[in-house]
């Protein structure tokens, strides 16, 4: 490379490396999450040091989910809806609420599931539960309660179906208070913390055809009410 | 005791399927770092694993080539794939695999899934 000369490098390699680089995390990430089962399975273990080992698992499991996000939002800019299988959210919706309370072990989170509908099919592949599931753990992020209670709804709304997660205790941070989840872009990355999984929920949903909300619910400051929306399957 | 090859490029993952198994009663049979290393000791093998743990991502073969090399020796061998990328799944399946779990896994995961084959077998 000449003196001087910008470093172009090809989102193909770009794509490769993120892919590589999550490979090799998700590897670590592994040793770490079994060790600390190891240490858990130990039945002289004082409380103290499992509600550290604990905690320790809870923020590995959710390193694992944003580096997935990460390599996923890599992904979404070659989706193709039209390409996609059908999906029926009703038991992904249903897992991924089973699934909430692994990803918080050092907390208790109770997620109720409810959905009229018997099954909702819909264009999104795996990534209908990965959204379910990126939505709950968002409303758990944004409530600092020791006890987390969310409830997670399927609905129909004509050409689509909607997921809403509802949690009366999540706090609705500023920017989400606003309104418009795009013009969070605009702003600066530190006013824009705790948001990541907001975006990469609002992202891939987009990049499905679909649509993603937040609004607040109950008082002014407490009660959060998240909800994607899904195209239904065989719906042009 | 269930018998078992472990097959991994990355030292530490199979040191740490190693412990873990090892503790909970396993015998481990062999280890290899490729997926051509693995069909090689299989091949030479007179004492089969009743499991292998198979990676996919790895040097010289990857787990769906060497999953699919072993099923032509012997289609009823149990194989464990496991990978951190989820997209190889239907692959590792049609290769012949029993079972996926995507990286990272609980390990009562991993055991559950063995003791499940165990019996079977």
């Amino acid at each position: 490379m000449k003196k001087g000369q910008p470093l172009v490098v090809s989102p193909e390699k770009l794509m490769f490396c993120m892919d590589t680089l999550g490979h090799d995390i998700q590897n670590n990430n592994q040793a770490v999450l079994s060790y600390l089962e190891l240490i858990l399975s130990d039945p002289k273990l004082d409380p103290k040091t499992k509600g550290y080992a604990m905690r320790a698992i809870s923020h590995v499991r959710t390193s694992t989910v944003l580096l997935e996000d990460i390599r996923k939002m890599v992904l979404a800019k070659h989706l193709d809806p039209r390409s996609m299988r059908v999906v029926d959210i009703v038991p992904a919706a249903a897992e991924a609420a089973k699934e909430l309370s692994d990803y918080f072990p050092g907390r208790r989170i109770s997620a109720e599931f409810s959905s009229k509908a018997k099954s909702a099919k819909a264009i999104g592949n795996s990534l209908a539960k990965d959204l379910v599931l990126n939505m709950l753990i968002n409303l758990v992020t944004l409530d600092r309660s020791e006890s987390v209670r969310v409830a997670v709804r399927i609905e129909d709304s004509g050409d689509s179906w909607s997921i809403s997660g509802e949690n009366k205790q999540a706090e609705l941070l500023p920017l989400l208070r606003k309104g418009d989840i795009d013009t969070i872009y605009q702003e600066d990355v530190s006013v824009s913390s705790r948001l990541s999984g907001i975006l990469f929920t609002k992202l891939l949903c987009d990049a499905l055809g679909g649509g993603f909300q937040a609004r607040g619910s109950g008082t002014k400051d407490r009660g959060v009410v998240l909800t994607i929306t899904l195209r239904k399957a065989g719906i042009q | 005791m269930t018998s078992v090859l472990i097959v991994d490029d990355e030292l530490f993952i199979v040191e740490l399927y190693r412990d873990i198994l090892q503790l909970r009663g396993y015998r481990i049979l062999g280890t290899a770092f490729d997926g051509e290393e693995a069909v090689r000791k299989y091949n030479n093998s007179t004492d089969k694993p009743d499991v292998i743990i198979m990676d996919h991502r790895m040097p010289v073969m990857n787990g769906v080539e060497a999953t699919k090399a072993i099923m032509r020796v012997n289609p009823s061998q149990k194989v464990i794939f496991v990978s951190a990328d989820v997209l190889i799944e239907k692959e590792a399946r049609d290769a012949g695999a029993v079972e996926f779990l995507p990286k990272p896994f609980r390990m009562d995961d991993l055991i559950e899934k063995m003791e499940r084959l165990s019996t079977k077998s």
